[in-house]
This record gives structure tokens, C-alpha cells and sequence, in this order.
């Protein structure tokens, strides 16, 4: 992902500015479909997207697509946008900002042309606007929303390690009433885009998006793991949030899972060449919260001017623990349903959020955490009391209302000094 | 400040001490359930013999809470649901017996979310038995068949709780106590919309709470009282006393209203306020559909309900508002939203676009300055109604 203002990153890996290449030739293709009257969904990062992916029905992600205005410096414009309309721009930034350029209408601006009218538009009902946004974005486009149920998981105990669990156990670690529910949705939203969109739904062709984009996760999961053992790090998270978004929002095709695999395959020849992000590493940090799409070179500069690596984002500890459902002779349909229902519960529900991200702490040996526009009360918590400190920053990361460089810059380093150092060293000696 | 001998003096009491009312159920050994938000079926803890006590989170303890009483999580929470926790925190709940959080919003999940770790991990002072009610809102089958089970399940939580089993007929008894009070509140609601009410906004408001506070058959009592339509000479509306021709008749929309003290600035500032479609009103129009299986009344009921903009869809709320304003013909709409509301401001633009009179919309929050603030809104709604 290029920045055309704001911190632009150098890029560590060949894969990752490869991907970027292909991501720009293969969305080319998907301007082009749409033009010819294809249908085009735009769906959340939480959809299904292997059911459209199984029936050659181009998608967007919404998430990918924000992150894309934010590192063309297009959000404050787009978000103004929304205020003329009389429309609010100050709650689910990251899904507002495709409106704001349809309202917009400035292709010419646009990021790499704009975005294609959808014929679609997909989300899972998890905050208190998202179905108004999508019903007005609807509404504005033509577009036929297909909203998802988002439900609760409201167990007195729901367990911690869902991340042992849910890869081959998922039909018995999750609530079966919350699996029936989305696999029945799943089940009449494929009976919908069959008729909409005149595509046919092939259950060999979901099985084998379903295999691929298990295969992808397991390329991930070794990635993952080899980041997290090897000191120096090969690879920060400027280099693996693009190169594992990118190939995840092609979840399930082939591309997306030889990407995975290419990925894996250079992260494990600089470790064998004993490359690192930061030779001088002196710092491993972890990043919580979406990632600063707008200014990808500040993650490096706080390891060019304090040795401080982020080693770990959501994006690639995701990939490599979120997606992997094994489905052993069940239902490919309710493994997918597997799939999304805890989709944010992993990230935002205690004790699954705070259990995981300490594990991912411990398991990549880090010494502190920035906790960026998150809500984790639980998580900076456990983290605390397991010795790794934390910063909390009230911020979002496509509003550039919220933050700048040098407020994050000064934050992060004050934080680095004062409180991680301490514990960094202690680890280097050993302690 | 509110009067003693007025016929709504028992609906004050309601609404200002709620855990007085808990207090005198209790002494005659009865339990009671506090509800956070409007999605709690309230019928279900009737029919089990409970009192249902719908929580005003400013009135949740007994007397002026201490300033220490706060949460280090509180930032990630919205005010009112920050002063859920801290009464948790503080063993201020100790005149409920058991708390269903209602999924009126996520905000509410998240603070199920953290009582239910704090439970888990032995951090609250007394184990307040909480449970969440998650209740779907799209109107497809889907949602329906995950509703019946949540309803049954929750309706297992209070059977548990109340120590004895809920039957068929117990639940007919709910609902019907439920319409019985609805029945009431429409009449109510036909005083305070007539063409020179007799009751005011404040008034309904507070009854609106009462409902949600009393047993049944005692709120019932004290609306009965409430006076008929009188003579547009002794109307009751602020600028209706003062001239023949009644004030600017506002209808209030946006974020929910708890205060009922807001409603008061409003009226004092001029404002005739004839109806409103927050979470707090209750014009008792959302009546029980019929079914064959009580719990099927009871899931439609809450399910295609659109009492508050959050988690609703555009069209059942505009299709709503729009009856609504309809039928209490007000001269403009005030629409106040909390800037932690992220639901309440789409419905601007659609409301500006299907009604035919002036919609004033006004960020506001809680502060020491919303007194100000909507002063400043009653005459931005004056000058609009006057702009023509």
C-alpha cells in the first residue's frame, strides 16, 4: 500500500510491493467488470467473503478501501463530505469514508479512479449505526444491502483459548444457537446472490475456497511463529499489515494462498540470513488497534531513531489464529458461519481479547504495547500485570482529526524511555 | 420543586427514588430486577412475580453518589453506562435482586461484556446475578428463531431467580398487565396531544418512567388522575397560558432522553413539547401483537420495535417518527443527540426530507452547560416555527 503524503515506509520485503502491484492490476479488472455491468459487492471485513469469492462475484473490503483514502490523505475531504450531507462523520470512521467519496462524486481524486458503483453492499450488524450507514450508502448507490446478525456470545464463561480451539473444534467451543444462526443467514443469502446476480453457487467450488483459505491461515501461522521467535525480528509490521492484508482480502483464491506462501518463503530466508528489520534491535514493541494506513514509515522511525521494532499488529496475529476452521467432514457452510461469528470478539470481548493478546505478547517476547484507539480495558490490564507496560492512545487511525506524527512520535518515545527500556533490557540480559 | 398534592406527585416519587419503590416491594417479600434499556421484555419478570424496575442511571443510588465513585475503564464507556458500573462497583445495587442488560445498544454489550469479567475474575464487591438479553432487530426469520431462544432462555434465568416455575397463563398475566398500562398511557398521551393539552411533556415524561418503576395496577392508579383537556383559556402549555393560541408544539427525536429535568428547560424556555420518539417516551402505542404463543407476542413486540435509533434500521424509524409527528401535529421537530450517540444523527437528513416541518437538531451532552444548551435549542425552535 503506497502513501502518497504522511510517512512513507521503505519497503523491507520484495513480496509486499509486489502484492501492492498486483492488488492495483487486479483491481483494474474489477473497475473494468463493473463497467460492463458485473455485479461488484463491497463488503465489510467481517462478510463472507469466500461465498462471493466461490461465485466469481468481485468484492471490495470496506476496511481496505478506507485504508486506501486514509494513505491518499483523502479522509479529512471525504469525511467533510458527510457533514454537508447531514450525515455524522465522528463514530465507525473506518467504515464511513467510502460514503463520503461517493458523496464526493470526484472520481478524477478519487484513489486509483474510485471505487465502482457497488451492485452490493455487505456488513455485519456490530454497531449502533453501521445499519443506517449501510442503508443510506444503499440508498445512494442503488446498491442492494444484505445485512448480517451480529450476535453476543453471552455465556457467563466463554473460555480463553480460542485459539487452540476453534481450528478444529469450533462446533463445539462455539454456541451452537449463534453457528445456526449465521449458517441459516449464510444459507439464504446464497439462495439471494443466486437470484440477484445470476451466478450459481457450487458447493465443490466453496469447498475448495474453504480448503485454500484454511491452507492460506497455515502459511500464516508459521509466519506468524517464526516473527515471534527470531531476535532480531526479520520483518516489523510495516512490511507484514500490507503484505498479509493484502493477500487476506483475497482469502480463499489461489493467489491469496501462494501470496501467503510467499510471504512465509522470504520471512524465512531473512531469518536464515540472520536479517532484521532493525539490526539494531533493542526494543520489541506491539501494536493494538488498526494500523496507521496514512503513515506507514512512523512504525520505522522509531526504529531508526530508537532501535523500538513493532513486531506484532493485529493483522498478521489474525491471519494466523482467526481464520484456520477445519472442517473434517461437517458443513463447510457452518465452518465458514465458524469462521465469522467471533470475527470481533476475538479482538474486543474479555476475557478472549485480553487472554490472546497476552499470549501473543509473550509468545513474541515483547516489551511493551501501544494500544491505539482501542478499547481494552482488560487486555492493557493482563498485559500490565505480565509485566509487558502499556500506552494508551485515544485516537482513530483513518481520522487525521484525531492524531498527528508528532503527537504519536512523542508519545511512543517518551513511553519507549520511561517505561519499556527497563523491561527491554532486563529480557536482553536474560532476566 | 415538583408539588406534593398534584395528581402525578406519586410518578415524581417513581421517577426520583426508585429504590424506595424496590424497598416497599421487598418488605411485603416480593424480589426485584432492574433492566437496563428498553429491550428487556419487562412482561417476562412480571409474569414471574417479580418486580421489573427499568434502571434510570442517575438514580441508581440511594442517595447523592460519592464523587470517588468512578472506574478506571470508565473512558471506554459511555457515561450512562459508566454509572452502572461504578453503582456495581460501589454495592449500590443492593435493592435489586438481579440485573438483565438489554442490548438496546452496543454500549451495552460492552458493559455486560466487563461486568461479566469482573464477575469472573472475583473483582465486584457482591455477586449481583446479571444477565444479558440479546436481542436480534432485523425483521427476517432468522433473527425471529434466535430471539425465541434467547426469550426462553432469559425467561428460564428469571424462573431460576424468582425460585418458581413461569407457566402460559403467568405470561398472559404480564402481557396484559403490560397492556393494561399501555391502555393508560394512551390516554395520557391523547391529554398531552390534544389541541390545548392538559398534561405536559415533563408530565408524560415522568409517567413514561413511572410505568417503568411501579407495578402495573399502581401506575394505572396514579395516571388515572391525570386531568382532562380544559379549556383553552387554562391551558397548561408555557406560552399557551400567556395567549389563546397555544405555544410551538415540539416534537422531541434523537438520543435517549433520561432527564426529566431537560424536559423542563424546554417547556420553561417556551416549548410546548407534544410527543417524542426516544427510548424514555412511552405514548403506549407499542401494543402486543397478537399470537398464539405468548412468547411469539412477546419476541414481535421487541424485535420490530423501534423505539430508539440505535440498531434500527432507517425505514422502521422513519415510518415511526413520521406516524408519530403525524398524529401530534407539532409546528417543528427537535431532534438532540449525545455525542456518544452513533445512531441518532443519520436520522437527520431522512427526517428533514419526509417531514413537512422545521427539524432543529442540537448536539448536546450532560455537562453543567446542557441547561444553556437547550435554552439555545428552544429558541433556534422558535425562530424556525417563526421562519415559517
Amino acid at each position: 500500500m503506497a502513501e502518497s503524503a504522511g510517512m512513507r515506509r521503505r519497503a523491507v520485503l520484495d513480496c509486499s510491493e509486489s502484492f501492492a502491484r498486483y492488488q492495483r492490476e487486479w483491481f483494474e479488472g474489477v473497475r473494468a467488470r463493473a463497467k460492463t455491468g458485473e455485479p461488484f459487492a463491497v463488503l465489510s471485513a467481517d462478510a463472507p467473503h469466500e461465498i462471493y469469492r466461490a461465485m466469481d462475484i468481485d468484492y471490495v473490503v470496506v476496511q481496505w478501501w478506507s485504508s486506501l483514502i486514509a494513505a491518499k490523505q483523502l479522509g479529512p475531504v471525504y469525511l467533510a463530505r458527510l457533514a454537508d450531507a447531514g450525515y455524522p462523520n465522528d463514530h465507525d470512521q473506518y467504515n464511513v469514508l467510502p460514503l463520503g467519496e461517493v458523496l464526493a462524486d470526484e472520481p478524477a481524486s478519487a484513489p486509483w479512479g474510485g471505487l465502482p458503483r457497488p451492485t452490493i453492499l455487505q456488513t455485519s450488524l456490530s454497531t449502533d449505526g453501521m445499519r443506517q450507514l449501510f442503508e443510506v450508502w444503499a440508498a445512494r448507490t442503488g446498491a442492494v444491502f444484505y445485512p448480517l446478525e451480529h450476535s453476543v456470545d453471552v455465556r457467563a464463561d466463554p473460555g480463553e483459548t480460542w485459539w487452540e480451539d476453534l481450528p478444529h473444534d469450533w462446533d463445539r467451543f462455539l454456541p451452537a444457537d449463534r453457528l445456526d444462526l449465521l449458517a441459516d443467514e449464510l444459507a439464504a443469502l446464497v439462495r439471494a446472490l443466486e437470484e440477484t446476480t445470476g451466478r450459481r453457487f457450487s458447493e465443490s467450488r466453496f469447498g475448495e475456497v474453504m480448503d485454500l483459505a484454511n491452507r492460506q491461515a497455515e502459511h500464516n501461522r508459521a509466519t506468524r511463529d517464526l516473527v515471534a521467535v527470531t531476535i532480531p525480528a526479520p520483518v516489523s509490521v510495516a512490511d507484514t499489515m500490507p503484505a498479509v492484508m493484502i493477500p487476506q482480502w483475497h482469502r480463499g483464491s489461489q493467489w491469496g494462498y501462494e501470496a501467503a506462501g510467499r510471504l512465509r518463503s522470504e520471512v524465512e530466508e531473512r531469518v536464515a540470513a540472520g536479517a532484521g528489520a532493525c539490526p539494531n534491535e533493542r526494543v520489541r514493541l506491539m501494536w493494538l488497534g488498526r494500523g496507521l494506513w496514512s503513515s506507514m514509515g512512523l512504525y520505522q522511525w522509531f526504529e531508526d531513531e530508537l532501535g523500538a521494532v513493532f513486531v506484532w499488529s493485529m493483522y498478521l496475529g489474525l491471519a494466523a489464529d482467526g481464520y484456520l476452521r477445519y472442517i473434517d467432514g461437517r458443513d463447510p457452510l457452518r465452518a465458514l458461519a465458524a469462521r465469522l461469528v467471533p470475527m470481533g470478539d476475538v479482538l474486543r470481548m474479555p476475557p478472549w481479547s485480553s487472554a490472546w493478546h497476552v499470549k501473543e505478547a509473550q509468545l513474541h517476547q515483547i516489551d511493551g504495547a501501544v494500544s491505539f484507539g482501542e478499547d481494552d480495558y482488560f487486555s492493557a490490564a493482563r498485559l500490565e500485570s505480565a509485566g509487558v507496560p502499556v500506552l494508551s492512545i485515544r485516537a482513530d487511525n483513518v481520522d487525521r482529526r484525531t492524531w498527528t506524527e508528532a503527537s504519536v512520535r512523542d508519545a511512543v518515545s517518551e513511553f519507549v524511555e520511561a517505561r519499556v527500556e527497563p523491561v527491554a533490557a532486563r529480557r536482553r540480559d536474560g532476566g | 420543586m415538583f408539588g406534593g398534592s398534584r395528581w402525578d406527585a406519586p410518578l415524581w416519587d417513581a421517577y426520583l427514588h426508585p429504590a424506595e419503590v424496590s424497598d416497599r416491594w421487598r418488605a411485603q417479600g416480593g424480589r426485584v430486577v432492574g433492566l437496563l434499556g428498553w429491550t428487556v421484555p419487562r412482561e417476562l419478570v412480571t409474569a414471574a412475580g417479580m418486580l421489573p424496575i427499568r434502571l434510570s442511571t442517575r438514580r441508581l443510588w440511594r442517595s447523592r453518589p460519592p464523587t470517588a465513585a468512578s472506574y478506571v475503564p470508565a473512558v471506554e464507556l459511555t457515561p450512562a453506562v459508566s454509572r452502572v458500573l461504578s453503582a456495581l462497583l460501589h454495592d449500590a445495587l443492593d435493592w435489586l435482586d438481579g440485573l438483565v442488560i438489554g442490548r438496546d445498544t452496543e454500549a451495552h454489550t460492552k458493559l455486560f461484556f466487563v461486568v461479566r469479567e469482573l464477575q469472573r475474575t472475583g473483582s465486584l464487591p457482591r455477586d449481583v446475578p446479571v444477565a444479558f438479553f440479546d436481542l436480534l432487530r432485523l425483521p427476517h426469520r432468522t433473527s425471529a428463531r434466535y430471539n425465541r431462544l434467547r426469550v426462553a432462555e432469559l425467561l428460564s434465568v428469571l424462573a431460576d431467580w424468582a425460585g418458581r416455575a413461569v407457566d402460559d397463563d403467568d405470561l398472559v398475566r404480564g402481557m396484559d398487565d403490560r397492556a393494561a398500562t399501555a391502555a393508560s398511557l394512551r390516554l395520557l398521551d391523547e391529554r398531552r396531544t390534544a389541541p390545548v393539552p392538559s398534561v405536559r411533556g415533563s408530565q408524560a415524561l415522568v409517567a413514561a418512567h413511572a410505568a417503568a418503576v411501579l407495578p402495573g395496577p399502581e401506575v394505572r392508579r396514579w395516571l388515572a388522575g391525570a386531568p382532562r383537556p380544559r379549556d383553552p383559556n387554562d391551558a397548561t402549555c408555557p406560552m399557551s397560558s400567556r395567549s389563546s393560541v397555544a405555544g410551538p408544539r415540539v416534537f422531541v427525536t434523537g438520543s435517549s432522553r433520561e432527564e426529566v429535568a431537560n424536559y423542563a428547560v424546554l417547556e420553561r424556555a417556551g416549548l410546548c413539547l407534544v410527543g417524542e420518539d426516544h427510548d424514555w417516551g412511552d405514548d403506549g402505542s407499542d401494543v402486543l401483537s397478537p399470537a398464539l404463543d405468548p412468547l411469539d407476542r412477546v419476541v414481535d413486540s421487541y424485535q420490530l420495535a423501534a423505539r430508539a435509533a440505535a440498531r434500527a434500521g432507517l425505514a422502521e424509524r422513519m415510518a415511526r417518527t413520521s406516524a408519530r409527528v403525524l398524529r401530534t401535529a407539532p409546528d417543528a421537530v427537535l431532534q438532540l443527540v449525545h455525542a456518544d450517540d452513533e445512531a441518532s444523527g443519520w436520522e437527520l437528513a431522512p427526517l428533514r426530507a419526509v417531514l413537512e416541518v422545521p427539524v432543529v437538531s442540537v448536539n448536546v451532552d450532560d455537562g453543567p452547560a446542557i441547561g444553556r444548551v437547550l435554552e439555545d435549542a428552544a429558541v433556534r425552535v422558535i425562530e424556525a416555527v417563526a421562519g415559517g
